[in-house]
């Protein structure tokens, strides 16, 4: 297992080494400037303030510059806002959209068990159908559609939360839940599924014979096995969360990292870009690396140590 | 009743997910500790007159480092914290404000005295002319890295290009402090808006003990900063999306100050905007054109108009080649075959109104008032007749009977319906024109202009200073912005003309500008106006005095106060 574990920490610099190199690149063909003023300067102006930044020197240059002050955790400052550090810029709008990618995931993989495995339970009844509705919603619903909605109908109408901006928990609530919908779904759908497949086997058959009562059935023997392929989707999807909350956040208000990202990218600001792709790419390899550690918990019968020989 | 029974089940389970969410929500709060009760203000201002505006902005602080700042946010933060040696007034004028009084000014026009007022830093230092010496020193330096310190400097104040090039020390700049008090400004050339530039950010004071001791920390956060204006800033990190203003109690003019605090928020979407100005969590948004047309007749609405012009560049040469608008009577004709007045009704719906001219009205007059629009005419009105006229004209010189052009703008939402209805007005008039679009993003679009690679571009102007100066320069010859291969010499002459023997007689200098403009607008089409940008406005009818600039910082809340 350890063995296992160093190896693939080892993939995974490898892996933020080639993405770190080709984002460099990529992002050094975007057009524009990360100067706002750029267009009103002469020629001879751009070149002065561009000295200042290194921006004059050879692409090979700046990439080897940059790469010796990443290693040494330097992810520079950041052109929007002048003076940030980057990584602190990133932590701090990075609370929020953790706060609510979070809540968001736990909250709906929970219900969407629920929800999963009641429709399995109860195939072909009342709950069932209202279970695949739901599920069924929640994937043809973008996330900010559910937001206005949430907003317009318990901010504006019924004043229950605030219709944005961030004044604590409260704020968190209606943001959270319309990002949930889309794990909710998720995983009613897989839940579903698997536990159909499940029940029908042999083994289950079996705990039936022995006289297992029926909640016993549900949780210990089909859950657990239903949830191998919910675990494999978990994991993009929490990825998914923090970075797609961008239009969600703007929608309340809320001072995320996924408007960040975007801004980044339109604004030429190269070091908040490297910042926020390479901390994405780690937050997935790291999530992908749980993921397959969690399948040997939940499975005995996948070795995660693979071919020992 | 099955159909009962689902929905019934959907509502449980909206239900459920509410509870359920309030209380992960709880676990994070414990998590991050204080964030709990912010301190935003919710307090009821009915009946009561609190001094407290709440606003919000559509963007973050990008940096209210005086000498790097370069966007809007940025300087009307400083506009409002800091203080110039002028300042603008309710009316936009520019009058002392850290000067004593108003400046000497030498025979030649080039060399200004200043007297500095008594007046302190926030941390109780008094403000003196050093402050201003270290100031522009910082921002032209090319170590600093500041672009608007070069872009306003050279050719404007002594040997500011030399240091650019590396020709010259920092102290051979044209300023000294002759004493604590006396500030002694050398000029290169005449400059007749030199005081309201005064009122520029990029020329606000630093105090070099405090902002030397912060070094690279100096305008990080709101706390290390010091600041000479009506408030003081406080409760930003340097990134954040709320920051708060309080009155200063050490500015010296004080006792104007009302407001004793102003809250902003950064809200990027108008709809949300829109709601918590409904709720009175707000005092003033500014409305997008779906909102514009819904809330057009609402008491609160104001229009505000903008001094930002939008223009069709004409490129003459393309790619080394000839394209069809190096024909002027192409270009004559499309500058009039679309109706700028539909335009900005129908279109944009926003308070812009239609634009005949290059430099925008209610921006510069002269000295006794009078705007610079009534020294000159209105060019290139719509009229399909004489644009057919010209369109035939065109066609025949080209030995053709159908052009293609292609006309390059932005790719937002409300970029798109103005192109596409450029297309259908221009090809309804003018028979045989195929109007091909290419909508890209705001960088690409730079990037093509800089390369000359378009027919048409949909472009725009803001200006930096308050002189008509700031618009028709952009044409000549050898600008950056020209790229459209523009060049007319009696254009050129006029402009350096103002510069030079007519810098000190601001009627002529008018009437020069009135001048060029006709060549630029009327007798070559080079460029054709849009249209002048307006913002439509939701104000609290409490909010009074809230002033509007057209340059600089867009707003100075000095003089607000809630009635």
């Amino acid at each position: 297992m350890a063995k296992y574990i160093v190896k693939r920490i080892a993939y995974m610099f490898m892996s933020l080494f080639i993405i770190a190199t080709a984002t460099f690149f990529l992002m050094k063909m975007l057009p524009g400037s990360p100067l706002q003023s750029a267009a009103k300067l002469s020629p001879e102006q751009r070149a002065v303030v561009y000295e200042k930044y290194g921006l004059n020197d050879p692409l090979p240059t700046q990439y080897v510059k940059y790469m010796g002050n990443l290693l040494q955790g330097d992810f520079g400052t950041s052109f929007q806002f002048k003076n940030a550090d980057v990584m602190t810029l990133i932590l701090k709008k990075l609370e929020y959209s953790m706060i609510l990618g979070t809540q968001a995931l736990i909250v709906g993989t929970i219900i969407g068990i629920v929800l999963g495995m009641i429709a399995a339970l109860k195939q072909n009844t009342i709950w069932d159908y209202g279970s695949t509705i739901i599920a069924i919603l929640g994937i043809s619903i973008p996330s900010f559609v559910f937001a206005v909605l949430l907003q317009y109908v318990f901010a504006v109408n019924l004043e229950w939360f605030d219709v944005g901006l961030w004044k604590g928990w409260k704020s968190s609530v209606l943001p959270s839940i319309a990002l949930a919908i889309g794990p909710v779904a998720i995983a009613a759908r897989f839940i579903r599924t698997e536990m159909i497949e499940v029940l029908s086997s042999d083994y289950i058959l079996l705990a039936k014979a022995k006289g297992a009562n029926g909640f016993e059935i549900a949780f210990k023997h089909a859950l657990r096995n239903a949830l191998i392929p919910l675990i494999t989707v978990l994991g993009p999807v929490a990825a998914g969360l923090l970075t797609g909350s961008l239009v969600v956040e703007q929608i309340f208000a809320i001072p995320g990292i996924g408007e960040q990202f975007v801004k980044s990218i339109s604004s030429n600001d190269f070091s908040v870009i490297m910042g926020t792709t390479i901390f994405f790419s780690v937050f997935l390899i790291v999530i992908i690396l749980i993921v397959d550690i969690l399948y040997g918990v939940i499975d005995p019968r996948i070795r995660l140590s693979g071919g020992d020989k | 009743m099955k159909n009962f029974k689902v929905l019934w089940l959907v509502s449980l389970m909206l239900v459920l997910s509410v509870v359920l969410a309030a209380c992960g929500g709880k676990v994070s709060d414990t998590d991050t500790g204080q964030e709990g009760e912010k301190d935003t203000p919710e307090k009821e201002t009915a009946g009561d007159s609190e001094q407290v505006l709440r606003l919000i902005e559509s963007a973050e602080i990008p940096s209210v480092d005086s000498s790097v700042v370069e966007d809007a946010v940025g300087f009307n933060v400083l506009n409002n914290v800091m203080e110039g040696l002028y300042r603008l007034d309710e009316n936009s004028l520019a009058v002392p404000a850290m000067a004593d009084g108003e400046a000497e000014v030498s025979e030649d026009g080039l060399t200004y005295t200043f007297k500095i007022r008594d007046a302190q830093w926030s941390n109780g230092t008094p403000v003196t002319a050093h402050d201003f010496v270290f100031a522009w020193q910082r921002a032209v330096d090319p170590d600093t890295g500041s672009p608007y310190g070069p872009y306003l400097m050279e050719g404007m104040v002594k040997n500011a290009t030399e240091i650019g090039k590396g020709e010259a020390e920092l102290a051979d700049l044209g300023i000294r402090a002759e004493d604590d008090q006396t500030l002694v400004i050398e000029l290169e050339r005449e400059v007749p808006y030199f005081l309201s530039l005064m009122s520029f950010g990029t020329f606000y004071p630093l105090n070099e003990e405090f902002v030397t001791e912060q070094g690279d920390a100096y305008a990080s956060n709101s706390d290390s900063m010091i600041y000479n204006g009506p408030f003081v800033f406080t409760d930003w990190d340097g990134t954040g999306n709320s920051w708060k203003y309080e009155k200063n109690e050490n500015y010296w003019d004080a006792d104007t100050v009302q407001l004793e605090e102003i809250y902003v928020d950064v809200v990027k979407e108008t709809a949300t905007a829109v709601q918590l100005y409904e709720k009175d969590q707000i005092d003033r948004i500014a409305l997008s054109a779906e909102y514009a047309m819904q809330y057009a007749d609402d008491p609160e609405v104001i229009n505000e108009l903008e001094t930002a012009v939008f223009y069709f560049k004409m490129n003459q040469e393309r790619n080394g080649e000839a394209t069809p608008l190096a024909n002027a009577d192409i270009r004559k004709a499309i500058a009039k075959a679309f109706d700028k007045e539909e335009l900005a009704d129908a279109v944009l719906a926003n308070g812009s109104i239609g634009a005949n001219y290059l430099v925008p009205q209610d921006f510069t007059f002269d000295e006794d008032g009078k705007d610079f629009r009534d020294y000159s005419g209105t060019f290139s009105e719509y009229n399909v007749e004489e644009a057919q006229e010209h369109w035939k004209k065109g066609l025949e010189a080209l030995g053709t009977d159908s052009v293609t052009i292609e006309i390059l703008g932005g790719d937002t939402e409300n970029a798109k319906k103005q192109q596409e209805w450029f297309k259908s007005q221009l090809e309804k008039n003018l028979e045989g024109l195929t109007i091909k679009l290419k909508e890209v993003p705001f960088n690409v679009r730079l990037e093509l202009d800089e390369t000359s690679d378009y027919d048409m571009q949909s472009a725009g102007w803001s200006p930096d200073f308050q002189d008509p100066i700031s618009f028709i320069e952009l044409f000549t010859e050898n600008s950056p912005q020209n790229k459209m291969g523009f060049a007319n010499a009696e254009y050129d002459q006029l402009i350096e003309d103002t510069k030079t023997t007519l810098a000190d007689k601001p009627v002529e200098r008018f009437e020069a500008f009135a001048k060029a403009e006709k060549i630029l607008l009327e007798d070559e089409a080079a460029i054709i106006p849009q249209y002048q940008r307006g913002r439509m406005v939701l104000m609290n009818s409490k909010v009074k005095g809230l002033v509007t600039h057209p340059f600089g910082g867009d707003y100075s809340y000095k003089w607000t106060y809630i009635e």
